[in-house]
């Protein structure tokens, strides 16, 4: 592929990665520094997302239970089973793969808020197992020891080396991602989100379709999962709550539904954003609330959105047509 | 041997019943008409033929296999293809996407070899694009291909809906009030068009209020007042029918 055919996305794409491996080294504060590599973790988890929600349009909601089941899978065919690493993201990605199939079959015929509420009530089944069910997922305590990457000689054992590695992941999956959303199968998540009914009368399976794309998600979720609990090299059921999968959703919607590099955007932003509203101390909550509130009512196609009118408007200044044809 | 045989087919909602008992048969290649006059039942009809609702009793046989009973993305499969009285073209697609999508379930890559683009992905995707371009041709949306759907005219709104459910490469098409909304002249060419596609070599059941286009395109009409099959013969016939006209004009309209 020349990089005539690039459309406008791929290329911010492309840039966001760029910017990404750029960023790591420009930042000092070492705790920065691993802020950073958790908002590229939550990217993963988001471009998972953004099948289910953004290009079928399901509002999925137990996202924590997806990626906690990641996490879990991984940790325990590690330490308990014995492993080797990529093996275990392998099969935390399978796994969760086959829980996406689980929920999705059952609450295919729910939509909107009711399908919002029944996965919530997964995510909280989720939490209470991995909270109580302690000979195996070692209950409040969680699990310790979990080691970080290695291939073959190479061990990606500094946060400098898991965030590379980490990054390289997050384009190869974005890229898998791009290509699943130029194919038909892309069109045909978009017919589902679009009308349901008239998918169905145009021969479109949308029954398939919709596990197809939390089946996506679930093998996302279980990396994004499995690649969290190397970079924490401990996990205990605190985290995987029904916040974050909130938390998770507000990404994709601050980024710009249904665009990849909106996602990207959404989930490093959002990343950070506590981070530097933390000198606010007890009113951090509510400036973080309101700022999202500003941002969706004003800025409804999300930060994707703003970026892409922000090039048009260069462009146009510059006296050059951009291309920015992407599809909607 | 009928390409689309209707037996005994009632559809109930609670206590109304929208179509009662009602039996017919289409013809392959022929352009066949349901009329009737509002509230006969006519999109019920196309919506239990397509399978969005499920009949309450009958049977619906379609080129020598039952289909009542199947989901609707199974019957397009088979060969049945729609278009719809209120439009729903997808609007975020853009036009070329709307019939793209139809084209899916012709298609047999998996998701992974999708990913990987590989080259029989390449050519199952030069293959649809040529299929597509070639019902947007038929249509007359070629130019418009890469317009948002949602900004097209009405009309043309309509010929996409055509476009797309001829891009699933039907046997039967069936079009549910395809004039609603249409100036005379595009009516006029909506009638062409009717026979055009029939001239493909695929049968067309119709649903209209449009007398002057059912009269003229139509090779047997049937016609439906409250679920009831009242009428069924060539538009000649039907158009003198006594029933017809009571059912349309009301008993005065017999006297003159």
């Amino acid at each position: 592929m020349s990089m005539r055919t690039l459309s406008f996305k791929d290329k911010t794409l492309i840039g966001i990665i760029v910017v990404l491996a750029a960023l790591y080294p420009v930042i000092t504060n070492s705790y920065m520094k691993f802020v950073l590599i958790t908002g590229v973790v939550n990217a993963i988890l988001v471009v998972g997302m953004h099948f289910i929600f953004g290009l079928t349009g399901q509002l999925h909601l137990a996202m924590s239970a997806f990626w906690g089941v990641g996490s879990y899978a991984f940790a325990l065919s590690i330490t308990k089973m014995g492993w080797p690493f990529w093996p275990a993201v392998g099969f935390a990605a399978v796994l969760v793969g086959l829980l996406g199939l689980l929920l999705g079959f059952p609450t295919l015929r729910l939509k909107g808020f009711y399908l919002a509420i029944t996965t919530i009530g997964f995510g909280e089944i989720v939490r209470l197992i991995l909270l109580n069910w302690s000979p195996v997922t070692g209950g409040v305590f969680g699990i310790a020891g979990i080691p970080r990457p290695t291939i073959g000689p190479l061990r990606f054992g500094s946060n400098t080396s898991f965030y590379y590695l980490i990054l390289v992941m997050l384009g190869l999956l974005t890229l898998a991602a791009r290509m699943i959303e130029h194919s038909k199968y892309g069109a045909a998540l978009r017919a589902v989100h679009d009308d349901e009914l008239a998918a169905e009368a145009v021969g479109l399976n949308t029954t398939m379709l919709k596990v197809l794309a939390f089946v996506l998600c679930g093998i996302y979720a279980g990396i994004g999962g499995a690649m969290y609990a190397s970079l924490m090299q401990y996990i205990s059921p605190e985290v995987y709550t029904l916040e974050r999968s909130q938390m998770l959703a507000m990404m994709l919607v601050i980024g710009g539904m249904g665009s990849l590099p909106g996602a990207i955007m959404g989930s490093v932003l959002l990343t950070f954003l506590p981070e530097v509203l933390r000198f606010l101390q007890q009113w951090y909550l509510a400036v973080y609330g309101a700022i999202v509130i500003v941002i969706i009512v004003y800025r409804p196609t999300g930060l994707w959105g703003a970026w892409e009118m922000l090039v048009q408007r260069l462009s146009a200044a510059f006296g050059r047509r951009g291309n920015t044809h992407g599809t909607a | 041997m009928a390409l689309l045989e209707v037996k005994n087919v009632t559809m109930q909602f609670g206590g109304l019943t929208a179509i009662d008992n009602l039996s017919t048969q289409v013809e392959k290649g022929e352009i066949h008409a349901v009329i009737g006059p509002n509230g006969a039942g006519k999109t019920t009809l196309i919506n239990v033929l397509t399978g969005i609702y499920p009949a309450t009793s009958g049977e619906v046989h379609f080129d020598g296999v039952r289909i009542d009973g199947l989901r609707p993305y199974d019957r397009v499969k088979l060969g049945m293809a729609r278009t719809f009285q209120n439009l729903r073209v997808f609007p975020s697609l853009s036009v070329r996407e709307n019939v793209t999508v139809a084209q899916f379930c012709r298609t047999t890559s998996n998701v992974v070899s999708n990913v990987f683009r590989t080259s029989a992905v390449r050519r199952e995707e030069a293959k649809v694009r040529e299929r597509v371009d070639e019902a947007l041709e038929f249509v007359g949306l070629l130019d418009k291909a890469d317009w948002r759907s949602k900004s097209l005219p009405y009309g043309q709104q309509r010929l996409l809906e055509i476009a797309r459910a001829l891009a699933t490469e039907p046997k039967l098409l069936l079009l549910d009030e395809p004039g609603a909304g249409m100036t005379p002249q595009e009516t006029q060419e909506l009638g062409v068009l009717i026979r055009r596609i029939r001239d493909r070599g695929i049968t067309v059941l119709l649903v209209d209020h449009k007398m002057r286009l059912i009269m003229t395109v139509s090779d047997v009409v049937t016609v439906v007042n409250f679920g009831k099959k009242i009428a069924e013969d060539t538009p000649e016939v039907v158009q003198k029918d006594p029933e017809v006209i009571r059912a349309y004009l009301g008993e005065r309209g017999l006297r003159t």
